[in-house]
């Protein structure tokens, strides 16, 4: 359990270095919300007032650490904009910006794991040298650019899915996940490529052990090796990098939102930079933060269920 | 008017009730659909004292929900609305307005002339931050019964009644009390008098309104639902559109405009309001306090050959800041014209060398205004450097006139007062080019007060000969504002402001 409790620790740390960070750049970039509330013809009166109101007059520090203790008590305080309370508004968004991101991810992994399989059967062979240059060409591709032409070919050329928007569960399952496919496949098919590229590597590593020799001498099909006995020894660092990716996918989720019109958490994050909404910007970047952590925490955990050498050694220590 | 497509202004003519013969073979508009509108950005909200300021995203909202006292047909001629007229007193420093009876509020509580009151006072309480009181020049609202609202102006004033009749945050008439007891939540949950009633609105997503069915105007509105989805990238809005997932679209990307025009699906409604893109001059600093500087930036800028490359050809170019729409037509403007060589002739008569800084916004938008500024002036001699800042940083130095060259713009309003007023008075606080001249106090003055409308045209006129010659502002643009619709869709009246009202839109199948 003391394994436990460092990771818990290392937690409080990071999220506390973080939200400080996060408040200081948020604090130090150009630009004045009493000026976007107000207008362009505001007095120098009237920002300064709102200012005080807003208690942005105050001391950066001050600022922050009251802040901080509102948002140990989960308030993480309301938007300087339109004054809806910030963890209402990240709840109210959360569940688009997960949905999209796991069904971005299942495509991800749906693609990754049976390509790099297919491949690693005959290292340098067609469909290896094809696949390679396919999450090439993926990667090389900004996800904005690749969102618009999924909509031109799948909403206008063969008018299968909605362009742009989000329905939510309540108007139908079909309809829910329809309108969030082009985006999912938009974070996927980029996704795809490293984790493909890295599994692949992984699982030509593993072919090479004395186990996977045994198991071919005893006559077991292809397939089965690779399924089996390949597989699971060679998804540690597939595991890694999916948990750090996590922050690409957010990252690639604000771009995704904004393109496809989805209400979620990058979209209201954006929202808030161009508004300069700070105490905004700060809860959703606080809170992303948090989840990013939390994500790899858990993998960590992960490896130690997955494998037992790990776990023997953290309970050892 | 603006340059409507022709078939547009049949439709739209219709649909405000202009008496025309010729019109009289346009089908008949056909109650019932759902319309769904896609705008770019999502709503502040729709108290304006919460809200600020309105994006004309919130403004096309915002016009399913409330209305203004008078509106404006598309050539600018007054109509009633909640009000059925407004009478001015001898020298138009007393308004009357006749309130419309039997109006309701979505509430079902009588809409009065307390309301309107009550509105406006709370705009103008200083209290309350609302920065939009500065265009209004009223003193107070008085209502001496439940029919009668009386604005009392600061001083003699034509401009009112055009002034309220455009939708903007300022103009379009909320429930005070139920603003004031609902708090933030009323923000969020619009009660107006409009022809539709809030339904729903999920951030980001979207918004949904109802017909009213108690609307005071019996016949409108022709649709049953309408929903306003903000769609922020313009090529997926542009998309969503030619999928048919909405059937209107606000749009800037020029390249958007010209596929439209050249698709049979679709139609393109354009809309030249007054106002303008401008270049504001730091009249009070080196080297521009020098008149001869000035004109030679004046000369040595090609802005229509700018306007062109930027716009695709799009954006008209005037040499004042009325344009068509404003009803004020110049036979000499004082437009100095483009004259390198004579800028050259200037600046070697100024004998220094000139170097400029220009303040824009860090966007791309702002980047090519400024590259192709800073490409015309080195033609003659004149050495730009550009600034990009954050568009509040813009804001900040200029109003506090720390800045030599930036970026503006005159927002479309029906009549030109208030803008003109307060970017060019000597004493007005927005003035923030500096720019002091007595002849410039007095004819905006005849323009504020004159009630004798040929006068205040004349006065607008020699004001711009005035500006012109000593060059305060370029004028590097128009405002223009385009929404594209499916065929079916008809009933759109001008794009005041960039808003969408559909009040009077209809669908065909």
């Amino acid at each position: 359990m003391h394994w436990l409790a460092r990771q818990m620790l290392r937690l409080v740390v990071v999220l506390f270095c973080v939200t400080l960070l996060t408040f200081v750049i948020v604090n130090i970039l150009p630009g004045d919300i009493a000026i976007v509330i107000l207008g362009t013809l505001a007095t120098p009166q009237d920002i300064a007032g709102l200012r005080a109101d807003l208690g942005l007059d105050r001391p950066m520090l001050v600022r922050y650490f009251d802040w901080l203790g509102s948002a140990l008590t989960g308030d993480l305080g309301r938007s300087y904009r339109n004054g809806e309370p910030v963890v209402q508004a990240i709840v109210d968004r959360l569940p688009v910006s997960l949905q999209l991101m796991v069904m971005a991810q299942v495509i991800a992994l749906g693609i990754a794991i049976p390509v790099a399989l297919l491949s690693v059967r005959r290292p340098g062979g067609i469909f290896d040298r094809i696949s390679a240059s396919a999450a090439f060409g993926f990667l090389a591709m900004p996800n904005f650019m690749l969102g618009i032409v999924l909509i031109y070919l799948f909403s206008i050329t063969f008018d299968l899915l909605p362009a742009t928007g989000f329905s939510p569960m309540s108007e139908g399952l079909w309809e829910n996940i329809e309108s969030m496919i082009l985006p999912s496949l938009t974070l996927g098919l980029i996704e795809w490529t490293v984790l493909m590229r890295v599994l692949r590597s992984d699982l030509l590593t593993t072919l090479k052990e004395d186990f996977i020799l045994l198991a071919r001498a005893k006559g077991l099909p292809q397939w089965r090796v690779l399924l089996q006995h390949a597989l699971r020894p060679s998804s540690f660092t597939l595991i890694t990098i999916l948990g750090l990716n996590i922050g690409g996918l957010i990252g690639g989720a604000v771009i995704v939102e904004q393109i496809f019109a989805l209400p979620g958490v990058g979209r209201l994050l954006l929202g808030g930079i161009f508004n300069r909404d700070l105490i905004l910007v700060q809860g959703t970047v606080s809170f992303i933060a948090a989840g990013f952590v939390v994500v790899n925490f858990l993998v960590d955990m992960l490896y130690a269920v997955l494998d037992p050498r790990v776990r023997y050694a953290r309970f050892r220590n | 008017m603006g340059l409507f497509t022709r078939r547009f202004g049949l439709v739209a003519a219709l649909a405000v009730g202009l008496a025309a013969p010729a019109l009289a073979q346009a089908p008949a508009p056909v109650r019932g659909g759902q319309l769904t509108i896609g705008v770019e950005s999502d709503f502040e909200g729709f108290d304006p004292v919460r809200a600020g300021v309105y994006s004309n995203s919130t403004v096309t909202a915002a016009s399913l929900f409330y209305e203004t006292l008078m509106r404006l047909d598309d050539k600018g001629n007054l109509l009633p609305a909640l009000a059925l007229s407004m009478t001015p007193n001898e020298d138009g420093s007393v308004w009357a307005a006749k309130i419309r009876p039997g109006v309701k509020w979505h509430d079902g509580t009588p809409f009065t002339a307390q309301a309107v009151a009550d509105h406006f006072n709370r705009l103008l309480d200083p209290a309350n931050r609302f920065a939009g009181r500065a265009y209004l020049a009223i003193e107070k609202v008085e209502a001496p019964d439940e029919l009668t609202a009386v604005f009392k102006m600061r001083g003699p004033n034509a401009a009112l009644p055009k002034t309220l009749a455009q939708p903007t945050v300022t103009t379009l008439i909320i429930p005070v009390k139920q603003a004031t007891e609902k708090g933030a939540d009323y923000n969020r949950n619009p009660i107006g008098t409009g022809p539709f009633v809030f339904k729903e609105w999920r951030a980001a997503d979207r918004l949904v309104a109802e017909r009213n069915p108690n609307y005071w105007d019996k016949d409108k509105p022709y649709l049953d639902r309408v929903i306003v989805r903000p769609l922020p990238d313009s090529d997926a809005r542009y998309a969503s559109l030619v999928k048919g997932d909405v059937q209107v679209i606000w749009e800037d990307r020029a390249e958007n405009i010209v596929k439209a025009k050249k698709d049979r699906n679709l139609n393109v409604l354009q809309w030249v309001g007054s106002g303008a893109l401008v270049i504001p001059l730091n009249t009070q600093r080196e080297p521009l306090n020098d008149k001869r500087v000035r004109q030679a930036i004046s000369m040595g800028l090609n802005r229509k050959a700018n306007a062109a490359v930027l716009s695709q050809g799009l954006r008209p170019v005037y040499d004042d800041p009325y344009a068509p729409s404003s009803g004020i037509e110049c036979k000499d403007n004082g437009a100095l014209g483009y004259d390198p060589e004579k800028a050259k002739k200037l600046l070697a008569d100024y004998g220094k060398p000139v170097k400029l800084v220009q303040t824009v916004t860090a966007t791309p938008r702002g980047r090519e205004g400024a590259q192709v500024f800073q490409a015309d002036m080195k033609k003659i001699g004149i050495d730009v450097e550009i600034k990009p800042v954050d568009q509040t940083q813009l804001v900040k130095e200029a109003l506090t006139r720390d800045f030599l060259v930036t970026g503006w713009r005159i927002i479309d309003l029906a009549d030109v007062d208030p803008q003109m007023f307060a970017n060019f008075h000597s004493k007005s606080p927005i003035n923030f080019s500096g720019y002091n001249n007595a002849e410039v106090d007095r004819l905006l003055l005849i323009g504020r007060t004159s009630l004798d409308e040929n006068k205040r045209k004349a006065a607008y006129c020699d004001l711009i000969k005035i500006l012109n010659d000593d060059v305060v502002w370029l004028w590097s643009g128009s405002n223009i504002d385009f929404a594209i619709t499916r065929k079916n869709v008809h009933g759109i009246p001008a794009l005041r402001g960039g808003a969408v009202q559909v009040e009077a839109a209809w669908l065909t199948k």
